[in-house]
């Protein structure tokens, strides 16, 4: 017998001992048990996240739930227990996110997914995680088909974009005295999402848009863009898409004299990105949040873990905020499900999430979970950037419903 | 509006056609294309972003140390990556192209983090006011830099025996080498002058709009459409391309139903694939004298 016809009979062999103890397969997961992932006192977690490619600026978000886990494990864990924290690099590519999911749920065995990042990233291993039953706690995207319907593993805390987006357009109406509402939105789900949500608010109140306007992440040259929302007239404009575009497209409004009102979203409102923008635009932004200000007193473990781990990421930014939030939010629920010596188990989890009511800690504001509800944060403030500083201009508002 | 609106789009052309030009060299003298340029580009704009943040260099000499440090690395990366695969198949160079790519943009990840940073503007001065019209200095400065760039590789080209060496390199490396030029030498000449061209691009756009280690990926594609519009064997054809497509970009997303900026610059490349798959300028470098 030739080496070639051994190693194929060896490989065969391999393989069909392998799918004989189920390795790689979801329905042995489930059949384990619920507590996969936990080892004496350590309980692993698991994200995936982007550590290359295209959207590496949101890596921050997941050493922001990083830096909570082991700031949390260095002041003795959570009723005991201690955390490790597995990132898996799925290059925010949707394509890559399954096999990324797969290894963090069949090779390390994680207990739960946490503050996993990306829309298109969670949406594309929606059914396998539903299939294996591990719950996917906090993750990083407002797409409403996360928890519409409802999912038993999966619960968001975040809003999901296009209740965001009809927040953002209610407050320019009712607080901006908004008279005319223009768009400028990334040309993807994430984009199209928040749009959606205007465009439902401003339907509800029997308006319609200025204009709507998208654009390519990545583009240079945004005056053509900026250029038809002056055209329109809008006098304050909503902006939904990435961090990064965000400069330029103000900076373009700047060299056409059009200062119009400017409305983000929370990952928008970092020093670095808003440093580089012109002062007179500047004094017309302004940000809705459900993270609170880093520079917070409440936020101090925040600013002190974030330099002791993470000394190169900015803490005053609120995308590693956001991760460190969100990893609260699980830290919370973990500590109900095995108060009373209670073993780790999925269902316990979720339990406990789903008796979340009105549940507040120094990161999150009043969230409420129950059977029929997976999406969690109810309100979001508004706020401004004043002589480097953000500084709240409105309390917490409750989110219109749009579901 | 018009005048707005074309003027932004030669200067996004301008970026275009910098980084394009470097994929033009590049294919000229080693038949690769290169997957790699807009991450060398990047990679170099955040070494010019240490020089002025860290080293506290003002604009101009980071710019002008930058662009140095960027000729080494790119005569050293043909050296040490492209020349051990360069006599084998041209889909194996492309390979390489595309794995130092990835490669490049985790170092500048893992180096500079994921963050958005700002980078510093080569000038605060106003610009200048045409009909009512203002066209800032940095957008002048890019501007300006294009037509230096051709000016240089005018001269160069033309009039410099490296630059005729290379201009024979690209016609016919074989007969070149019995000619008594290091065909070898061109390549890592090609490399390095693409890297600089590269890194120009990223520190003049980086100011506009913000560093990170992915920005410049969007600009890639519009350079590669560039030079399929203008000829991919063409320098002049990349700087016409680039700014063709720069200024169809602008006006269409200006004027058009927005969704179909893309839709139109992409049917101007397939119309061009279609009727001149050479490129519009293809042929007219040999008799101007370019590369």
């Amino acid at each position: 017998m030739n080496r070639h016809r051994i190693a194929i009979i060896t490989f065969l062999a391999a393989f069909m001992v392998s799918v004989g103890l189920g390795i790689g397969a979801p329905e042995r997961v489930l059949a384990q048990g619920t507590a996969q992932g936990v080892s004496g006192k350590e309980v692993s977690l698991g994200a995936w996240t982007p550590q290359s490619g295209l959207a590496t600026v949101l890596l921050s978000i997941s050493q922001g739930a990083d830096a909570y886990f082991r700031w949390s494990n260095d002041h003795g864990g959570v009723n005991g227990y201690r955390f490790k924290f597995v990132m898996a690099n799925d290059q925010y590519n949707p394509a890559l996110t399954p096999a990324a999911a797969r290894r963090l749920v069949e090779v390390d065995k994680v207990f739960s997914i946490v503050t996993a990042v990306g829309t298109a990233s969670n949406v594309s291993v929606l059914s396998y995680l539903s299939d294996v039953g591990i719950p996917n706690i906090a993750p990083l995207t407002g797409d409403p088909a996360l928890t519409h319907p409802v999912r038993k593993n999966i619960f968001t805390v975040m809003p999901d974009y296009t209740t965001e987006g009809a927040f953002q357009a209610q407050f320019a109406l009712d607080s901006l005295h908004s008279k005319s509402l223009g768009v400028i939105y990334q040309n993807d789900a994430l984009g199209k999402s928040g749009l959606d949500g205007v465009m439902k608010m401003l339907a509800q109140r029997g308006l319609k848009a200025a204009t709507t306007v998208p654009y390519d992440l990545g583009s240079v040259n945004f005056t053509p863009m900026v250029a038809r929302l002056k055209a329109s007239g809008a006098d304050t404009v909503i902006v939904w898409g990435s961090v990064p575009p965000f400069v330029p497209i103000l900076k373009a409004a700047q060299a056409l004299d059009y200062q119009p009102k400017w409305v983000a979203y929370l990952f928008d409102a970092a020093p670095a990105v808003l440093n580089q923008i012109p002062p007179a635009q500047v004094k017309n932004a302004y940000f809705d949040s459900w993270v609170p200000l880093p520079s917070d007193a409440d936020m101090v473990a925040y600013r002190d873990a974030m330099a002791k781990y993470y000394p190169q990421v900015t803490s005053s930014s609120f995308l590693p905020a956001t991760g460190w939030c969100l990893a609260s939010v699980f830290a919370s629920a973990f500590n109900d499900s095995v108060a009373g010596g209670a073993a780790p188990s999925w269902s316990g989890l979720e339990k406990s999430l789903e008796g979340m009511h009105d549940f507040s800690n120094k990161y999150v504001h009043r969230l409420t979970f129950s059977a029929t509800n997976h999406q969690g944060e109810p309100a979001e403030f508004v706020m401004r950037y004043e002589n480097g500083n953000f500084v709240k201009v409105s309390p917490y508002l409750s989110l219109p419903a749009m579901h | 509006m018009l005048a707005t609106l074309v003027v932004a789009g030669l200067v996004a052309g301008a970026i275009y056609a910098l980084v394009g030009l470097g994929l033009v060299i590049i294919y000229r003298t080693s038949q690769v294309v290169n997957f790699a340029q807009g991450d060398v580009s990047t990679l170099l704009t955040f070494v010019g972003f240490t020089l002025m943040t860290q080293w506290g260099l003002p604009y101009l000499a980071a710019f002008a140390l930058t662009l140095l440090a960027a000729f080494v690395f790119g005569a050293i990366l043909e050296r040490t990556v492209m020349r051990p695969v360069a006599s084998r198949s041209p889909i194996v160079a492309v390979g390489v192209t595309l794995g130092i790519a990835l490669i490049l943009n985790g170092t500048s990840s893992w180096l500079w983090g994921t963050q958005v940073q700002s980078f510093p503007a080569p000038t605060a001065a106003a610009g200048i006011s045409v009909g009512g019209m203002t066209v800032s200095g940095a957008n002048l400065a890019i501007l300006g830099v294009l037509v230096l760039s051709i000016a240089l590789l005018v001269i160069l080209f033309r009039h410099t025996r490296i630059g005729i060496s290379m201009r024979a390199t690209s016609e016919d490396a074989a007969a070149a080498e019995l000619m008594g030029i290091d065909v070898r030498a061109m390549a890592g000449l090609s490399w390095g002058m693409a890297a600089v061209l590269g890194a120009t691009a990223g520190m003049l756009v980086s100011p506009a709009i913000t560093l990170t280690p992915n920005q410049l990926d969007l600009v890639v594609i519009r350079s590669f459409a560039a030079v399929v519009v203008g000829g991919f064997t063409s320098t002049l054809g990349a700087v016409v391309g680039g700014l063709f497509i720069g200024v169809v970009e602008s006006v269409v997303a200006g004027y058009a139903p927005a969704d179909l900026t893309n839709v139109a610059m992409f049917a101007i490349v397939l119309v061009v694939l279609v009727f001149r798959p050479q490129g519009l300028l293809a042929g007219e470098e040999t008799r101007k004298g370019l590369l």
